[in-house]
């Protein structure tokens, strides 16, 4: 009998209990909804648990028997603890969790129940059915009441679908307060100890309503990381999606490398650029420099090759020795290009007179006996003309070409006989151009008596010349003829001086030279 | 004979009394009240069911919960009404305090009167204070709301423990335990009482006159 009674006992308990879970998930549910709640008194005996008003939400009640899962039979004892969560999540996405209601069922001890049931099974079993009963309504009356004191209730009074909206969500597990963040507080609502257990129904909710902002910023990451999380799970459930978000996956690694392979192809373009710059620029700087050389060898070889083809360059060809003499009769010419113009002009007109002396050198050869006697008294004459020998360079570089022409002088003394023969056949030149410029003078200065008196005045000077030559025909001719040699000697010391440094070179044609110099001169 | 006794102190402006008072009081008899019973014999009976209300505080950010019921509403705001006018008038120095009695009577014997024995009573202690500025008087509504957060928080605690209340008596005692004066709630027997600092100080003449008066009534 007392097993019976501790049997059905136990039965109400659980019934009492299920009943306690449904209305409580209700209670809290309806007092986030953002509405003021009243509920009627009825007088009349009613079907209504705990004698509370506690109208049913069947969303709400659906809820918590899919969080529940009870099978047929199965005992809620065993369901327990069973959690209500509520959350504010925002327009934006942002999620906080607000407070986390909790009905636990903590394991009896075994050692109090039987004893109490023991002493008085029928008053106890009776009284303990109804007082667990009672107790039970005003547990429930406490949490009415305390789901209006916490935050959450003013912020679910104020919710509107612009700004934000308050959530439920039923579990059956632990309490999980640590998304409620620091300094959360707990407050137990009540406990009911009974002989299946102690009851606990307790609520913890967050404090700290500013952290909203990181918080939101959390969850946005949250959310990217459950975005990552989506592909996996579709992934898991069918190969075919597999295979297509790998196909994806790879697509986009294509992307990648064909990202990739235009940043490495605009790199090496970027490398060809700078090479293509870098062999313009080379190439350009290459060019330049390859002008410049090609300027530097054309500077240089205009000159020489220009000197030698118009004058001497069979003489080059020839003898090598002669290249020192040409390279200074060259300076020489140089020199002459810096004198002044008239210098210049009178050296044409003495190359004029060159054709002149070669047909004049055989009459001075037959009368150079005279010409030596006459030497003292042509002293000053010889002076004037001593200036004008500088004039006179291409002539004898022209006698030079000639004399090396003969190839017979180095074998035989016979050869250097007919080299000193030609010698003096080309001293003679020089005279007789002298000569001819006199006689253009009086040419010239017998000309302006005719025209005018200054004329006159001019011409008395060669007339006076001329009248003392007049006097004594035969004296006057072998008196030019005298200093004729003598000028042509001396307009010659260059030559002979150059002479014997050439003949120096070599001994026997040295010694040959210097004796018939000294000869020449004692005559 | 040995009551429970609790006392709230509360401090906060005299605009702010009578929704203070009213949310101790309506969550202490919310908790306190039944549903009307029927009996079908004199030991067997059912009870009715009790609804709930949510009520909005204008100068406090509070809301709180008391029963579906206008009649026990008004005797409430009556009683608070009085204490609060009394509380606020020139006579008082602006303290004073309020009391929630729960008694239930015994029965005795001819000549005796009946004699109302408390079992419970909840004390609220006010003091009052006035601000200078809008930003004290609103810093003053958050206070107070935390405050009476926590003094909820507190009467549920307390009407959670395994704590002594009367059993239910049979037909013809009820009235010795429930105030079956309301149509559709049934309160154990409470009453009001209150005083304030400008009150006279209690002296054998006043208590006399109290208990020739609860003769009386009875």
């Amino acid at each position: 009998m007392s097993a019976q009674r501790l049997n059905a006992a136990e039965r109400d308990l659980e019934k009492f209990i299920k009943f306690l879970v449904l209305k409580s998930t209700q209670v809290v549910v309806q007092s986030r909804l953002g509405e003021k709640m009243q509920t009627q008194c009825n007088p009349l005996a009613g079907s209504d648990w705990f004698n509370i008003a506690v109208q049913d939400h069947p969303e709400v009640l659906d809820e918590t028997k899919r969080a529940l899962n009870l099978k047929t039979g199965e005992s809620i004892l065993q369901r327990l603890p069973l959690c209500v969560e509520i959350s504010l999540k925002t327009t934006e996405g942002d999620q906080m969790v607000l407070e986390v209601w909790s009905l636990d069922l903590l394991q009896p001890q075994n050692g109090a129940s039987p004893a109490t049931n023991d002493l008085n099974p029928e008053g106890q079993t009776l009284k303990a059915a109804h007082a667990i009963y009672n107790r039970m309504g005003i547990m429930l009356k406490s949490l009415i009441s305390l789901t209006r004191t916490t935050p959450a209730y003013k912020l679910s009074r104020r919710q509107c679908p612009d700004s934000y909206g308050i959530f439920y969500r039923i579990y059956v597990d632990r309490p999980q307060v640590h998304t409620l963040g620091e300094g959360h507080k707990h407050v137990k609502i009540g406990q009911l100890s009974t002989i299946v257990g102690s009851l606990v129904m307790s609520v913890a909710y967050r404090t700290k309503l500013t952290i909203s902002p990181t918080a939101a910023q959390s969850e946005s990451n949250t959310i990217m990381l459950k975005s990552d999380h989506f592909r996996p799970a579709t992934d898991a459930n069918t190969p075919g999606n597999q295979q297509q978000t790998q196909n994806g996956t790879v697509v986009a690694k294509k992307l990648g490398l064909g990202a990739l392979n235009p940043a490495q192809g605009t790199a090496d373009r970027r490398f060809i650029d700078i090479e293509k710059p870098l062999r313009p620029g080379a190439f350009t700087d290459m060019g330049k420099l390859k002008q410049y050389t090609e300027d530097d060898f054309v500077l240089p070889e205009t000159p020489p090759f220009e000197w030698l083809l118009r004058g001497r360059g069979s003489v080059e060809s020839l003898n090598r020795l002669d290249n020192n003499s040409v390279a200074s009769v060259n300076i020489s010419n140089n020199n002459n290009s810096t004198q002044d113009s008239k210098f210049n002009q009178i050296s044409n007109l003495n190359n004029n007179s060159a054709g002149f002396k070669s047909f004049e050198k055989n009459s001075e050869n037959s009368v150079s006996p005279i010409k030596s006697l006459l030497i003292p008294a042509s002293a000053t004459a010889t002076y004037r003309h001593h200036s004008e020998p500088s004039l006179q360079p291409p002539p004898d570089d022209d006698n030079l070409l000639k004399e090396l022409h003969f190839p017979f002088a180095s074998p035989t003394s016979h050869v250097n006989d007919l080299a000193k023969f030609y010698r003096e056949c080309y001293h003679a030149p020089p005279l007789k151009g002298l000569n001819e410029l006199q006689a253009e003078i009086s040419s010239i200065s017998s000309t302006p008596p005719a025209s005018s008196g200054s004329g006159g005045v001019a011409a008395c000077g060669p007339t006076a010349a001329a009248t003392a030559i007049a006097t004594s025909s035969a004296d006057a001719s072998a008196m030019d003829d005298l200093s004729r040699q003598l000028e042509q000697f001396e307009t010659s010391l260059e030559d002979y001086d150059k002479l014997v440094s050439q003949f120096g070179l070599t001994g026997s044609s040295s010694t040959g030279s210097r004796s018939s110099g000294g000869l020449q001169m004692s005559n | 004979m040995n009551a429970r006794s609790q006392v709230f102190d509360l401090t906060m402006e005299g605009r702010q009394v009578d929704e203070a008072v009213a949310t101790i009081f309506h969550t202490v008899l919310f908790h306190r009240c039944l549903g009307k019973y029927m009996y079908t014999g004199d030991a067997q009976y059912s009870i009715g069911t009790v609804g709930y209300t949510d009520v909005d505080c204008n100068f406090i950010d509070f809301t709180y919960v008391c029963c579906t019921s206008d009649s026990l509403t008004h005797k409430v705001k009556r009683a608070i009404n009085s204490f609060s006018e009394k509380l606020r008038s020139n006579e008082s120095c602006g303290s004073g305090q309020i009391s929630l009695e729960f008694f239930q009577k015994k029965k005795n014997r001819w000549p005796f009167p009946q004699e109302s024995i408390p079992w419970e009573v909840w004390t609220v202690h006010l003091d009052l204070i006035k601000h200078e500025n809008e930003d004290e008087r609103q810093l003053c509504r958050e206070n107070v709301s935390d405050l009476l957060t926590e003094k909820v928080i507190y009467i549920t605690e307390l009407m959670n423990r395994h704590d002594y209340v009367p059993k239910t008596p049979s037909q013809s005692e009820l009235d010795l335990i429930f105030d079956t004066s309301f149509p559709d709630v049934q309160p154990y027997l409470f009453k009001f009482d209150y005083s304030t600092s400008g009150s006279a100080a209690p002296s054998m003449g006043n208590a006399m006159k109290k208990i020739i008066k609860e003769t009386l009534a009875m």
